[in-house]
């Protein structure tokens, strides 16, 4: 599960990082097109750009959080509840690209995020 | 009506270049920017579509070589883009000169703000002057 907050952060969580290539399969986009580069900004928004909260635990916080959960309350400030914070990461970005950005009623942050969460779980 | 939002921008517009020997259709435009029927994203494309049909259809149709000068109407397309004009003027082929506004639909305000060019056997899009 995914989730946004009300600062519009995105919350993912995810077993995997897929390259680029696996990535426009996903979303059904060819390469070296028009489409992938409108996706290349979609993917480094969320993989590149993101922070990777469980990294960030595990190698700087960990002696000073006894647990994950207690990292996250204290960092991010954001219900948690329904996130599987035993997933390998977890990403946590702010929308910066334009057709995943919550100000537009018709984005497309849901649509790319239920993907990749479906992918995830395949 | 789709609305925007949280907050209020100036809005603006940029311009592209569209040339074709054919028509601009729906299957050339998919395959050109390669997205399948079955993407989730095929609605974010399929819009992109209408929004560039729309601008094409509404732009400002270039009859002779003069209108593509370096002036205030027309944006500062390259030299390379310009002869490719030129030439396509030269074979018959249709060459259009449009605006996208960044306080349209997200499709559209997207475009407006991209650089971008898109290419088929059918036509050529060049939005190469749309630093914002």
């Amino acid at each position: 599960m995914y989730k946004i907050n009300s600062n519009s952060y995105v919350l993912l969580a995810q077993s995997k990082v897929p390259s680029f290539d696996i990535f426009l399969e996903i979303m059904g986009v060819s390469s070296r097109k028009f489409a992938s580069k409108v996706l290349q900004f979609v993917y480094n928004e969320i993989y590149l750009l993101s922070k990777d909260l469980k990294y960030e635990y595990n190698n700087y916080y960990s002696i000073e959080y006894d647990t994950f959960e207690e990292y996250l309350n204290n960092m991010v400030g954001t219900d948690i509840e329904g996130i599987d914070l035993e997933k390998e990461h977890l990403f946590y970005f702010e929308t910066y690209v334009q057709i995943m950005d919550l100000s537009y009623e018709d984005n497309y942050l849901d649509i790319v995020l239920k993907i990749l969460e479906e992918n995830d779980e395949n | 009506m789709k609305i925007k939002l949280d907050f209020v921008s100036n809005s603006s517009s940029t311009s592209f270049i569209y040339i074709s020997s054919g028509e601009f259709s729906e299957d050339s435009f998919f395959d050109a920017v390669g997205i399948s029927q079955d993407s989730p994203l095929f609605a974010l494309f399929e819009k992109m579509y209408y929004v560039l049909k729309d601008a094409i259809r509404t732009g400002d149709k270039v009859i002779n070589e003069s209108q593509l000068v370096q002036d205030d109407k027309y944006p500062n397309f390259t030299p390379e883009v310009i002869d490719r004009a030129k030439k396509a003027l030269n074979e018959g082929s249709d060459v259009v000169i449009s605006r996208l506004n960044s306080d349209g639909i997200l499709e559209e305000s997207f475009l407006c703000t991209e650089i971008f060019e898109i290419e088929s056997n059918e036509f050529y899009i060049n939005a190469y002057d749309n630093y914002w």
